[in-house]
């Protein structure tokens, strides 16, 4: 029994390894929840594409970068939180070299190109025009990120990180100002290979805009309460575009007949028939970003094994100056016994999958509270507590505790003026797994 | 006096003023408004101006997409690349005449997004292949552009019997879809839902920010807003108040009819430099105009002034004059007439020197009584004795005194008597009024040979008629004569002496009796009436002063 139970796990672990395979500057991995899966029934189960952006060391150290900070001059602004984010970018372009790009534009009620798109040769010029910043009135943001999306436009190149960083502390209300609507730009932007990184500031700002925004282009996103903390946000984001390795990676996973995709976890992403098409403008070096995906599987003998995707990276790798592409097929494998189903569960697909699950149950948290339902909102989050907490305990997971123990913070704050920070944080956490942001 | 002297000025001054200001401003309005018409022209240009823009912004995009409709397979692989690759399409779709939708195909797997855009589209697509007819059949029909559509280029459309492409505009939720679409096969259409947010993003990249030159907008602010009237882009460093009214405004070019520019400017900006001059040129010639007539105004007021002062004075000092030869005539009236009783009958040459000596003080009395009334009526204390009196002795008394003069002039003077009271008067003023009637006919009737006085009794009222028979007082003279220091200018006064006040002060004197003098009829011979009401008996105050 014990030999034989020892055969399959081989046998499994042979066929079934995770695959991972490619030359290129990332690294993708195909996995499954469930390697092997109860036999007879129709079920769901979870298959988990990870990129992992491989620290790259030949060639030019990195990507040279094009970036637009568009700073809000509100009058909101005035003050510390201005002279913070005047500090915050000129340190962070203290990072840069000379063959990168760099633009700053400002806004209030209108817009201002403060720095117009240029190398970064002459540092002194630009600091000086950050430096004679001011702030004004009420705040033009969707024109703001049009503007530096303009300014990227000019020097736009594949081989280069094409990112706008927007600071916000307000409210847009000089133009579109829906999330829809920066929603619909970052979209628009990201076929560009433009992504948009929002940093809302303060409790002012308008956190499901700047998260759309983010999430629709790709970027990342931050709440930064405190203006001194700006440097080390800026010092992050920075971080992140200098090492991208890298761009426009399209994954399309396409699942045979009978096999069905239900639904992509925490990322926007296009499923016609049995195929899963999803976007991602970058990969981070030394990051893991995956594509969770729920597929139903249709009833199967025990002891067959089912071919359950096919799954294909194409990424353009900027040092290699070249189109990458990975393909890797996957299939799962059917058992009887509920023990064997056991021992083949992949843990730490398990772990992503929870996290997502939960972090969707925080967003209708989110929801809940917005109607006013107080109450069923912090049911909600504490159900999620428990099921944060049991599956922690299952999978032997700290990132799940931390998840839970994020939950019970967010279900001790709902109410009363506490509630505007608390679900800026909430948005924040939650673009954080939907994204895999390191930060 | 003075007080209405003064309004007169004021209104001298002011009434040309405001002629004048009023005809400045009219002009300056006027101007203002030419001025106005101009500026809103100027401003429509410059909304035109960034129309222009918006529209070589569109027609670009209308380019770019109809080449890439023309380059793309309509089949549903492709279609989802281009859409995937090109951030103004939101969407695509080809559709066939027969209105087969090729892609997004409802049969199909479609993605959500697919669903969606079919889901938001799909009132249109009746209208769709209603419009597609003329187009894609192309069998010379007229295109249906008649509703939303438009054609995107008049030169495709006048080539080919349908338009071969154009816009297409639809409103869903929250504002505006366009749609461009293209004819690329015999009888495919290709089209693309465009990015709206995009499309105003590409826009605003076109539009000026705000820079130093205040992109098109210097001094002002233009607006950029959508159908429901969200601003989508403005610039220009002027920040209207809220509630402000656009100088100016503009809807969009097709197919963005449905937005609208506005221009807002301060209201300063419009007056500019020539119309700023306009106020402060009719300020200053106001100011100038007002100036002068002040000056003259300033100036009559002091000659008027002066002259009225000298006038008083002059009054004053005759006032004084006669009060001083008052007693020195009273005593030598006296004497002549206690000398004209003590002459002899016989003495006829002492007897008329001395009713001369009488006649002539007597006439030197009534002058100066004349002139002290006269400066009385001036100060407004003029007053009345009234007593019981009898009229006709006091005529008699007057005829008396006359007697002697008209004897020795050969007039003869005739009494009727008809009044012998006793009524409430005062004889003094009623002699002094008879006084100077019997003596005007004297001075200048002496003629006519003849003085008639008739008095009768009326209920209530004394009448007095003194008649003569000299040349008359013309009619249109009649009321003039008893003005002050009026005298006729005809051959009859000239070379006679006379004060000019006589009349004057005997009218005032029968008036202040609540009666009056008048002239009942003219040439030949004169004749005034006195008309005094009379109570019967002493009960009437003895002492009313007017």
């Amino acid at each position: 029994m014990k030999a034989s139970n020892a055969t399959v796990l081989f046998a499994a672990a042979v066929l079934f390894l995770p695959a991972a395979a490619g030359a290129g500057s990332v690294k993708v991995g195909v996995e499954l929840s469930h390697p092997v899966m109860t036999a007879g029934a129709k079920q769901t189960t979870y298959l988990k594409v990870s990129l992992q952006g491989l620290s790259v060391e030949r060639g030019p150290a990195r990507l040279p970068a094009n970036i637009a900070i568009v700073l809000d001059r509100s009058g909101s602004m005035s003050g510390e939180k201005l002279r913070r984010a005047k500090e915050a970018a000129i340190t962070a372009i203290e990072m840069l070299g000379p063959k990168d790009i760099i633009s700053v534009v400002a806004y209030d009620d209108q817009v201002r190109v403060l720095v117009p798109a240029t190398r970064v040769s002459d540092r002194e010029q630009v600091y000086s025009a950050i430096r004679s910043l001011n702030a004004g009135n009420t705040t033009a943001l969707f024109a703001g990120v049009s503007r530096g999306a303009a300014e990227v436009r000019k020097f736009l190149s594949a081989n280069q990180v094409n990112r706008v960083i927007l600071l916000s502390d307000g409210i847009a209300n000089v133009g579109p100002s829906s999330p829809e609507a920066l929603g619909a730009l970052g979209a628009s932007l990201i076929k560009e290979g433009i992504s948009v990184t929002t940093i809302g500031l303060g409790l002012g700002y308008n956190e499901d805009l700047m998260q759309t925004l983010a999430r629709r282009s790709d970027g990342n996103h931050a709440f930064v309460e405190n203006a001194a903390d700006l440097a080390r946000i800026f010092g992050y984001e920075f971080g992140d575009i200098l090492s991208v390795v890298a761009r426009d990676v399209e994954v399309k996973i396409a699942c045979p007949a009978g096999v069905r995709p239900i639904r992509v976890l925490g990322r926007d992403a296009d499923i016609v028939g049995q195929v899963v098409t999803t976007r991602l403008n970058q990969i981070y070096g030394k990051q893991e970003k995956f594509v969770l995906v729920e597929v139903e599987v249709p009833p199967t003998a025990a002891g067959r094994s089912l071919p359950l995707a096919s799954v294909s990276v194409q990424y353009n790798d900027p040092f290699s100056k070249a189109q990458e592409r990975n393909d890797t097929s996957i299939t799962g494998r059917f058992s009887g016994s509920a023990g064997e189903v056991e021992k083949g569960l992949n843990r730490d697909v398990m772990v992503s999958v929870v996290q997502l699950v939960a972090n969707e149950r925080n967003k209708e948290a989110v929801t809940l509270r917005d109607q006013g339902k107080l109450h069923e909102a912090r049911r909600a989050l504490e159900a999620n507590i428990d099921y944060l907490n049991e599956n922690a305990a299952r999978y032997k997971a700290d990132s799940l505790k931390k998840q839970g123990k994020t939950n019970k913070d967010d279900a001790d704050n709902l109410e009363g003026a506490k509630w505007q920070k608390q679900r800026k944080n909430m948005v924040r956490e939650q673009y954080m797994f939907d994204a895999q942001q390191s930060w | 006096m003075k007080p209405r002297l003064a309004i007169v000025l004021v209104l001298i001054v002011l009434a040309p003023l405001a002629v004048i200001g009023y005809l400045g401003l009219r002009a300056a309005r006027g101007e203002q408004a030419a001025i106005e018409s101009a500026f809103r022209q100027l401003l429509a240009g410059r909304l035109a101006d960034v129309d222009a823009v918006i529209q070589g912004v569109l027609s670009g995009r209308s380019r770019e997409l109809a080449a890439l409709a023309g380059s793309t397979p309509a089949a549903p692989g492709a279609l989802r690349a281009l859409v995937k690759g090109n951030p103004l399409v939101r969407h695509a779709f080809a559709i066939r005449a027969d209105g087969t939708l090729v892609y997004p195909s409802p049969r199909g797997d479609l993605s959500r997004a697919e669903r969606d855009f079919l889901s938001r589209t799909q009132p249109l697509w009746d209208d769709w292949r209603q419009m597609f007819r003329p187009a894609l059949e192309g069998d010379g029909a007229a295109p249906a552009l008649s509703g939303p559509l438009k054609r995107g280029a008049a030169k495709a459309a006048e080539a080919a019997p349908g338009p071969a492409e154009g816009w297409y505009r639809y409103l869903f939720g929250s504002g505006l879809h366009l749609i461009f679409w293209r004819r690329v096969e015999e009888n495919t259409v290709v089209g693309f839902e465009i990015e709206r947010f995009r499309l105003v993003s590409d826009i605003m990249e076109q539009l000026p920010a705000r820079g130093p030159s205040d992109g098109g907008a210097p001094g002002g602010r233009i607006v950029l807003l959508d159908a429901t009237g969200d601003v989508l882009h403005q610039w220009g460093s002027y920040a209207p108040e809220p509630g402000t009214r656009p100088m100016a405004s503009a809807a969009l070019g097709p197919p963005l009819e449905a937005w609208r520019l506005e221009l807002f400017a301060p209201r300063s900006s419009m007056k500019g430099a020539a119309a700023a001059g306009v106020p402060f040129a009719l300020l200053a010639s106001l100011v100038a105009a007002g100036l002068v007539l002040g000056g003259l105004a300033f100036y009559l007021y002091r000659e008027s002034g002066r002259e009225i002062r000298e006038a008083r004075e002059r009054v004053s000092f005759v006032n004084q004059v006669s009060h001083e030869l008052k007693t020195p005539l009273t005593n030598i009236r006296m004497y002549a007439e206690l000398l004209d009783e003590s002459v002899p009958e016989d003495d006829e040459k002492a007897r008329r020197h001395v009713s001369i000596l009488v006649a002539e003080s007597q006439r030197l009395s009534r002058l100066i009584e004349n002139v002290l009334a006269f400066a009385r009526h001036q100060r407004g204390t003029l007053g009345l004795r009234k007593k019981p009196d009898s009229p006709d002795r006091v005529i008699r008394s007057v005829v008396q005194s006359f007697a002697p003069a008209f004897v020795s002039k050969g007039i003869a003077i005739e009494h009727q008597p008809g009044a012998p009271g006793p009524v409430l008067f005062d004889p003094d003023a009623l002699e002094q009024i008879l006084g100077n009637l019997v003596g005007n006919v004297e001075k200048y009737a002496a003629a006519g040979g003849y003085c008639g006085i008739v008095s009768r009794t009326e209920p209530g009222r004394t009448k007095i008629t003194v008649t003569d028979r000299g040349p008359g007082i013309p009619l249109d003279k009649a009321e003039a004569v008893f003005a002050p220091f009026f005298r006729l200018s005809t051959k009859t006064t000239d070379g006679v002496a006379g004060t000019g006040i006589g009349l004057g002060i005997a009218r005032e004197l029968a008036r202040l009796h609540g009666g009056d003098l008048l002239i009942l009829q003219s040439g030949p011979g004169a004749v005034f009436e006195i008309s005094l009401p009379t109570l019967e008996g002493p009960d009437e105050g003895a002492d009313s002063r007017g």
